[in-house]
């Protein structure tokens, strides 16, 4: 605890520290711009519904004519996916009426919504709505995914947290386990037409007697953490939506008032949910698939040669915690890209010939810890760059550039002498869009007067990959780094090529990392 | 926030606006750049954010929620900022010497520590940490401002201070690893 409030002191200290006055220019620059800028009146209720469904109607058309030309796609590049719709609310009180919950969360979700409720987070892995009531006098509900839990919430720092099954079973089981709380469950019930598990809990009224009674007395928490305030009371329904282990729980408090109690009831009878996968399965009589030579694609296997169709291989994907602890993201991700005839397969990337240095690759590598000084990976006191420090794209992207720091940055350049031979940064990171992420793109050069006898193991070392794989490169080799985050899970798109790569090998290369999708196919 | 002066504001006074602005601006800056860590993001940020509440007024209902309104707003601006304008400085850790006084300038290498510390973490989770701690806000006011439970809050906060407080420690301890 004591350590605790030090460092509560020293960050109020830091905080401080800063500007605190925001300049006349940007002030008047503002006052300039008002005059020219429209407000955004308030349409009515009704018409405002009227106009969401209309402009929800123009969505579903766009959707389905995506979806349409995904399918068409799907045949040529092996993948079929969906393009993210705007989410129909904004920041606010939202008008009554009916909203729904999109891409990039997993399930489309449909609910009605009385006045005043406000839609929270939207992401891969949560979707919430609350109605504020002045803090615990409100009520929420939240749709979210859940992996791991804690089955001691009122010591939940002194266990670890634990990984639950695959099954609906597996989570409802474990949560109604959890040691501590008031539960009832599970029983069988349904959620917005799918069948479901229900598990309720209700905290105690105070923390006193728990090992951090000032923190939060924490239920789940990956890959969203979950905890409970004294005396909140949560219902849970826990469904399998597709491939889609859906949880969705409304968290009320000994203050919230039963009317808001009951409206909270009425919007989770309201909700309806769908897999994507429905959505894909509009007809496509309007439709000619392109001819295909081979379709389904076959998957890329190590080792084999390839022809000029599609391919699929499965992908993993890996986040991490503040502490650097590594978790495989749940769900199935596929990489599917055009091959090039001459080329090799291999476990994450291929090659356009033999051997371990090809004239040019295409990868798609999930990096795990990074050389400092690859010339000297097994004696340098540099070490490796890992989690915590690359746990995000932030850091990864600074991972991979910051060997060479080629900008005066004065924390680090005063005292810091990059490594013999370390790469080159050609192209300092910025950010480009890529398969619907924007991802921080950057370019290396490996140095041409670089010695691989000199270096450790004459192998000069960049990264290694989760599954073990070391990346050497050679000199003179050219990379090109697209650090994605899918959010969650960090994954690189790498084209490399040697100074010797003809024109027509780096046209393949070009052209096989332009197909190259990457994501979770609809079940 | 005056009311009445929001009221008008949102029927297009735009001399009330920019006494609005004029009232806020400066703590909206202050909170920007807390959270972005750049004077010249934050400004930005600020000017969308104030066009932003300019613009989207009339759609606020209740002028008593001005104030968390406007965070909502400068927040949205923030991340907007955070996505287009990265900061890709170097963040390896420079290794002290052996035997280097660790504790004779104690508060600057907390700063140096606490930036790089900071700079790990979400915008998500920097905004609780702003709003909580250099704002004063109270957890239930943190929550709606960001429109969030205030359990979210709670862990949220847990984490953030979690992480700052492992970047402390790390620098604390004397070097045996390559980079942080």
């Amino acid at each position: 605890m004591t350590a605790e409030l030090d460092t509560t002191r020293v960050v109020r200290a830091w905080l401080e520290e800063g500007v605190t006055h925001l300049p006349d220019r940007v002030l008047d620059a503002v006052l300039a711009d008002v005059p020219t800028t429209p407000q955004r009146r308030h349409a009515g209720p009704v018409e405002a519904v009227s106009s969401r469904r209309s402009t929800w109607i123009r969505l579903l058309v766009a959707v389905m004519t995506l979806v349409l030309i995904a399918a068409s796609l799907a045949v040529a590049t092996g993948a079929v996916r969906l393009a993210p719709v705007p989410r129909p609310f904004d920041i606010g009180p939202l008008d009554a009426g009916r909203y729904v919950i999109d891409a990039p969360f997993p399930v489309r979700i449909s609910l009605d919504l009385p006045d005043g409720w406000e839609g929270g987070d939207l992401g891969t892995d949560v979707a919430a709505f609350d109605l504020s009531g002045g803090g615990e006098a409100g009520a929420a509900l939240t749709f979210t995914l859940v992996d791991a839990i804690y089955p001691d919430p009122c010591h939940w720092a002194d266990r670890s947290i634990e990984q639950v099954g695959a099954t609906v079973e597996d989570l409802a089981t474990g949560l109604a386990r959890t040691s501590g709380v008031t539960s009832a469950g599970p029983v069988a019930t349904d959620l917005g037409g799918y069948a479901a598990m229900h598990v309720s809990m209700t905290a105690p009224a105070d923390f006193t007697a728990c090992t951090s009674p000032d923190d939060a007395y924490h239920i789940w928490g990956l890959p969203e953490i979950h905890s409970l305030a004294p005396g909140e009371h949560d219902e849970i329904w826990i469904s399998q939506v597709g491939s889609t282990r859906l949880v969705a729980y409304t968290e009320v408090y000994s203050t919230t008032p039963p009317a808001v109690i009951a409206q909270l009831e009425r919007i989770v009878a309201s909700v309806r949910l769908e897999q994507y996968a429905a959505i894909a399965e509009i007809p496509q009589t309007s439709v000619t698939p392109p001819p295909s030579k081979e379709p389904p694609w076959p998957p890329l296997v190590d080792g084999s040669p390839l022809d000029h169709v599609g391919y699929e291989q499965r992908v993993p994907l890996y986040t991490y915690g503040l502490d650097g602890t590594v978790q495989v993201v749940p769900g199935r991700y596929v990489a599917a890209l055009l091959g090039q005839s001459g080329w090799i397969g291999h476990d994450g990337w291929i090659a356009s010939g033999p051997g371990s240095s090809p004239a040019a690759r295409l990868a798609w590598p999930t990096i795990a810890t990074v050389y400092l000084d690859p010339c000297h990976w097994q004696t340098s006191t540099l070490g490796t760059a890992a989690p915590p420090l690359m746990r995000d794209q932030d850091g990864l992207t600074a991972a991979l550039n910051a060997w060479w720091p080629t900008t005066t940055d004065s924390k680090v350049s005063a005292a810091y002498t990059p490594p013999p031979f370390a790469p080159i940064v050609t192209t300092p990171p910025k950010a480009v869009p890529w398969n619907t992420f924007l991802v921080q793109e950057l370019g290396l050069t490996i140095p041409s007067d670089l010695d691989l006898a000199a270096c450790d193991g004459g192998e000069y070392r960049l990264w290694e990959t989760h599954d073990g794989m070391a990346r050497t490169a050679q000199p003179g080799e050219r990379l090109k780094l697209d650090i994605t985050d899918f959010e969650p899970g960090l994954l690189v798109r790498e084209m490399s090529w040697l100074p010797t790569a003809s024109p027509a090998v780096l046209d393949q290369m070009r052209d096989s990392a332009d197909s190259l999708w990457i994501g979770r196919p609809p079940t | 926030m005056d009311a009445g002066l929001v009221t008008r504001a949102q029927h297009g006074d735009e001399e009330a606006f920019a006494s609005l602005a004029v009232a806020i601006g400066d703590r909206l800056h202050a909170v920007a750049q807390r959270i972005l860590r750049d004077v010249d993001l934050a400004e930005d940020a600020t000017q969308q954010a104030l066009l932003s509440i300019w613009r989207d007024l009339p759609q606020l209902r209740d002028p008593e929620k001005f104030d968390a309104w406007s965070y909502r707003l400068l927040l949205r601006a923030c991340y907007a900022e955070g996505r287009r304008t990265r900061h890709w400085t170097p963040t390896l850790r420079v290794l002290p010497s052996a035997g280097a006084a660790s504790d004779s300038s104690g508060v600057i290498v907390d700063r140096d520590q606490l930036e790089r510390g900071f700079r790990r973490l979400s915008i998500d989770h920097r905004a609780v940490v702003v709003l909580h701690h250099y704002l004063d806000m109270p957890i239930d006011q943190v929550a709606e401002t960001l429109g969030i439970p205030p359990g979210t809050v709670r862990s949220r906060l847990h984490y953030a201070m979690q992480g700052l407080r492992a970047a402390l420690e790390a620098d604390a301890r004397p070097a045996t690893e390559g980079v942080g």
